[in-house]
């Protein structure tokens, strides 16, 4: 045994000691390289050293949350209703109002959400895979999340359900259609990998597959 | 035997302390802090009031707008779209021997069978707007069809 050796395994025990002593109390002398869970010096099975398992299944609690779960294209946050609904028809038979204010250059600020749409839209957006889509509502722009883009249908509008504002100038009657949302349709099957859309011509919601098109209106603000 | 009780009780409430903190899925601030015997649960963010319970079986349109009384009334279709959660929970329903998905706060609103969805006062035509939270997919239905009542107000 060569001096210099000895001495390493004297510095990688120092090393182990300060940040892994039941590793080291579990593997002697031996260089912390060799080190395996749950197997000593020589290959025999330690006692239980002790500590928190974490293997698969055994997140904190928190975590386990199923919101908390992150899904195989990584976590994309599931969106809720951050402003108010406010609705004074005690029948519930007209729709919740809607109102607009004009913000120069840039689009249409909801009075109730505060969130800003871009208006006009840059010419193609009516028919874009998902990819493009993103890449359109650039930053500050960003796709909008599914209850988000909800506040926009105007479901007491005969034709198409969106407010009038989006019609707006003459020639760009571009909110009709089908429109992302980044909102995955989950559990998310990377396969398919199908967003949700809200569909302005019929009303409702829909589900549409990335590599499809649909229509983009982008949105900025939120708060989150 | 006394110490074999105690150990019954130690393990009582540890499994309690364990079991008994139930988070929302909805994020903090979403809904106030609940408990079982709520009978309705206010949306902090949409100032929407909703009802915890439903119908006890599937109704027609007009008997689900009669069903609404007490100052409620039925959800408008973006409202009732306010309760979904994108990310569902899934149980496994005995009846049907099988997991099923739920697209709505499990612990908020654990009483929410999802065989069928729900009506809002929102009209298509003559159709209705329904929300089914077994998809979180939106619907229309006509108004002889039979669907589940979750009513709600709006406390500014």
């Amino acid at each position: 045994m060569a001096p210099s050796s000895s001495r390493r395994r004297v510095l990688f025990a120092l090393a182990g000691a300060s940040l892994l002593p039941l590793a080291v109390a579990c593997n002697g002398i031996i260089g912390l390289s060799d080190y395996t869970r749950a197997e000593c010096s020589g290959g025999e099975v330690c006692d239980d050293a002790g500590g928190v398992d974490t293997g698969p299944g055994d997140a904190p609690f928190d975590t386990d949350r199923p919101d908390a779960k992150p899904d195989a294209a990584g976590t994309l946050p599931v969106s809720w209703a951050a402003w108010p609904m406010p609705n004074y028809d005690a029948g519930g038979a007209l729709d919740n109002p809607m109102g607009y204010d004009v913000i120069t250059n840039q689009g249409f600020q909801d009075r109730v959400t505060k969130l800003v749409w871009r208006h006009p839209m840059p010419e193609g957006a009516e028919s874009l895979p998902y990819e493009s889509a993103l890449k359109v509502c650039e930053s500050p722009w960003r796709l909008p999340s599914r209850i988000e883009l909800v506040t926009l249908l105007d479901l007491s509008a005969s034709g198409a359900k969106a407010n009038a504002v989006f019609k707006t100038p003459p020639g760009q009657a571009i909110q009709q259609g089908v429109h992302w949302t980044f909102s995955e349709v989950r559990p998310f099957d990377v396969e398919k990998r199908e967003h949700w859309v809200v569909d302005f011509d019929r009303g409702g919601l829909a589900k549409r597959a990335e590599s499809q098109r649909a229509a983009v209106r982008c949105v900025r603000g939120g708060g989150s | 035997m006394r110490s074999r009780l105690r150990f019954a009780v130690r393990g009582i409430v540890l499994g309690a302390l364990v079991a008994v903190p139930v988070f929302a899925d909805a994020p903090k601030g979403q809904y106030p802090n609940f408990t079982g015997q709520d009978q309705r649960i206010r949306d902090l963010k949409t100032g929407l009031v909703w009802e915890r319970s439903v119908s006890p079986a599937p109704v027609t349109f007009a008997t689900a707008e009669a069903g609404c009384t007490g100052g409620t009334r039925l959800p408008t279709l973006k409202e009732l779209l306010t309760l979904v959660d994108e990310e569902p929970d899934d149980y496994y329903d005995l009846n049907l021997n099988r997991t099923v998905l739920r697209f709505i706060d499990a612990q908020a609103f654990g009483q929410t069978p999802v065989d069928k969805g729900y009506w809002t006062a929102s009209r298509d035509g003559t159709s209705v707007w329904t929300v089914d939270f077994a998809t979180a997919e939106t619907r229309t239905a006509e108004v002889g069809d039979t669907r589940y009542v979750r009513c709600v107000r709006f406390v500014p």
